[in-house]
């Protein structure tokens, strides 16, 4: 049997689109889901199989739509957003395991209950994948810094290994009611606005003007200051423990954290 | 909703209550916030507690901040503690002469007092960069108790209702304060802890002079009730006010007085049983002055015991065991190479190995290398199939460490004597390279990282333990 593989782009709604049609062809061949694969178009990462079609599916946001309204209905809150989470990632089997874990789910009797099948490959990839991007994310709530600049505006420059920009947005608009902030994923140049007593939105494709950037209140450096002594002090002499910090606390974050600026 | 709350009853009780003024005498303005901060976080750093969870609220549109049930780390300080709150003192003056203690009035050391509004401007310009989740005021005692609180109680609400900061507070009540203040603190912010000090009352006798422990529980006894009627008042009124909704917490010194583990571990237990006590923490010793009533310690702080205690601190909260279980009269200390859930199971190996398929989850619980998390995944998950040692391993599980006391389906995963000189042995090799860990870690990261100090971090690179083979049955 031909396999067909349904080539994604590399947003939710693209991997969303690819489940829909590669849905739509497995009925219709009458060959079933064995037929189908999903890949992410990310330039170079899927390798080109003997016998093997490939067709690319270029994002639908109705086709998508219809995936997700199918998910919550039929999967359930908890498991659509596990499989939200598993499409941020960055790995390139996401869109696969994702696919497959939605066959196995909607095929089961209790359905909402797909992702305690740890014994099927592709879902205890979702879960690992999830787990991963869930660290992440965490992570930027911990270890993402705003600086403050001369017109006001707070912005955090982050380098996410994966698609994590979205899931800031309802944390920080909670928190930060009255306040203009930008968050800038440097990695995939999008960035998320939140303006004032207003809703958070994102914008992809957009250059950072570094001028504007690094314009910082008078106050900023100031209270950079303030918290790097705080953080130095803080610490016990007779416990230092530089292996524990790094352990928690990997190098790969500390060049947007000014406590850990060379001053 | 929460400071509409909060404010409706406490504005009357301010504008009487305001009378307290800040004192001139405190030294507040001769020194920069700078040097303040230095001060005053250096004198605040040997307080353990650092925790900003318990309480999920949201913003309330009209403020700054929110909290989140599980807290947040923001950073981590080299000594590899987590940096959560902003911790400092109000002020470093005291009057009390506790003989642990940097602060304590007989030490010749820079002394100095925060404004509220410098405290306010600190919290509120952190927690927007992202530094911070909150506040933690602790202070020493200037002329009372009481006056040191109405203080503190007016920065707090200063905090509160002028800046309309929404983020977590922590506050320290002092012992011997006026219970009609610590009430007033209580509806201002999210936990409040009162110092055990020390395990025994005869250890405080000798170390703090100027306390005594009936004066230390009743604070804690008046917080724990008002926690109680509050959460009934509120499942009445939705709206009333709610008191201390992060719940309380303690801490006490180890290793400055002679207590041994069983000890300490049984105090643990009746705080958390007798005083509700979310958490209680351990901080070991550090010795920051001279004085012969304090022990000497050439090896440093004892790091490692009191790793063990949050170790079996865990086991007290989330794994079912009592402090009996782990220690007793006649073997009061933990076992230095081995961490208090494998001690455990192997005064136990009649128990084990335990099916992995059938096994209660409370059971589960008790097997090295399992912990909360993979305990509820293996009982989700075995519902809908036979588990074998792979699927364990994606759970979570450490197999390192479960497989001498596992089996899937009647195999165990190596052939491997139950034998406890044997399984000691091996699992020496894995535990020995741990270097001691934290004492406080916040967050999901208490679940995540905190539970990981036993099980729940995945085993990189399972290597077959000596003398073992890879069993047949297993794959
Ligand atoms: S009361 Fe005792 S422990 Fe507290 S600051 Fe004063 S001297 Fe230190």
């Amino acid at each position: 049997m031909e396999i067909v593989v349904f080539v994604c782009e590399e947003s939710i709604e693209g991997i969303l689109t690819g489940v829909y049609d590669a849905w739509v062809e497995a009925l219709s061949s009458g060959l079933g889901h064995a037929h189908c694969r999903l890949a992410v178009n990310n330039g170079n990462d899927y390798n080109l199989e003997l016998f093997c079609s490939y067709r690319d599916t270029p994002a639908d946001t109705v086709k998508a739509g219809k995936v997700i309204r199918t998910l919550r209905k039929r999967l359930g809150e908890e498991v659509y957003e596990c499989l939200c989470y598993a499409m941020a990632s960055r790995e390139p089997d996401r869109a696969e395991a994702v696919y497959r874990t939605i066959v196995a789910g909607l095929s089961m009797e209790q359905r909402y209950r797909v992702l305690d099948k740890v014994t099927d490959p592709h879902v205890a990839r979702c879960f690992e994948l999830k787990r991963n991007v869930g660290g992440e994310i965490h992570r930027e709530l911990e270890f993402l810094r705003f600086k403050e600049l001369e017109n006001g505006v707070l912005l955090a420059k982050i380098h996410p290994k994966n698609d994590v920009l979205m899931y800031l947005g309802p944390h920080f608009s909670d928190r930060l009611p009255s306040e203009n902030f930008l968050i800038y994923d440097t990695n995939r140049r999008k960035a998320l606005f939140h303006e004032r007593e207003k809703d958070w939105y994102m914008m992809d494709a957009l250059e950072l003007d570094e001028e504007m950037a690094g314009r910082i209140s008078t106050e900023e450096e100031y209270y950079q200051d303030l918290f790097r002594m705080f953080c130095r002090t803080i610490a016990i002499e007779s416990r230092e423990n530089r292996a524990l910090q790094r352990q928690f606390l990997p190098l790969y974050f500390r060049d947007v954290m000014p406590e850990f600026a060379k001053k | 909703m929460f400071y509409h709350v909060s404010m409706s009853t406490e504005k009357k009780e301010l504008s009487e209550k305001n009378t307290v003024k800040y004192p001139a005498a405190v030294g507040a303005g001769q020194l920069s916030v700078m040097e303040k901060l230095r001060i005053l976080t250096d004198a605040a750093k040997y307080d353990v507690a650092c925790t900003s969870s318990g309480v999920e609220r949201k913003g309330s549109g009209k403020g700054m901040g929110n909290t989140k049930f599980a807290g947040i780390c923001h950073s981590f300080s080299a000594d590899g503690r987590c940096i959560s709150l902003l911790k400092i003192l109000f002020t470093n003056y005291c009057i009390y002469d506790c003989r642990y203690c940097i602060n304590r009035k007989s030490n010749d050391v820079e002394r100095t007092a925060f404004t509220p509004e410098e405290i306010c401007e600190l919290t509120m310009n952190f927690y927007k960069r992202n530094y911070i989740e909150g506040l933690f005021l602790s202070s020493g005692i200037i002329r009372d108790p009481s006056y040191t609180m109405e203080l503190i109680c007016a920065a707090i609400s200063r905090l509160r209702r002028v800046y309309r900061f929404e983020g977590y507070i922590h506050v320290k009540a002092i012992p011997g304060a006026d219970p009609e203040i610590i009430y007033r603190l209580g509806l201002l912010v999210d936990r409040m802890s009162v110092n055990l000090e020390l395990p025994t009352a005869e250890g405080l006798r000798n170390l703090a002079p100027n306390k005594n422990r009936s004066m230390i529980l009743k604070p804690m006894r008046q917080i724990q009730n008002g926690i109680v009627n509050s959460k009934e008042e509120v499942a009445i009124y939705r709206n009333a006010p709610q008191f201390v909704p992060a719940g309380q917490s303690t801490q006490m010194i180890i290793g400055a007085t002679p207590e041994n583990d069983y000890q300490i571990v049984s105090v643990a237990e009746a705080l958390y049983q007798k005083f509700g006590l979310k958490r209680v923490f351990y901080s070991a010793f550090v010795r920051v002055n001279e004085d012969r009533m304090l022990p000497a310690l050439p090896g440093g702080p004892p790091l490692l015991r009191e790793h063990r205690l949050y170790q079996a601190d865990f086991l007290l909260r989330y794994y079912g065991f009592g402090a009996g279980e782990l220690l007793s009269e006649d073997r009061p200390n933990f076992n230095v190479l081995l961490d208090p859930k494998c001690d455990w199971a192997l005064r136990h190996l009649e128990l084990f190995p335990m099916e992995v398929n059938r096994a209660p989850y409370e059971m589960l619980l008790r097997v090295p290398g399992i912990g909360v998390k993979s305990a509820k995944r293996i009982v989700k998950g075995r519902r809908l199939g036979n588990l074998q040692f792979d699927d364990l391993k994606k759970i979570g599980v450490v197999l390192k460490r479960a497989l001498y006391f596992i089996c899937c389906n009647g195999k165990m995963m190596y052939r491997t004597k139950i034998d406890e000189d044997y399984i000691t042995r091996n699992l020496l090799d894995t535990e020995n390279k741990r270097p001691p860990q934290p004492d406080l870690i916040d967050g999901r990261e208490v679940t995540y990282r905190q539970l990981s100090l036993f099980d729940d971090v995945t085993a990189a690179g399972m290597v077959p333990p000596p003398g073992g083979q890879i069993c047949a049955g297993a794959r």
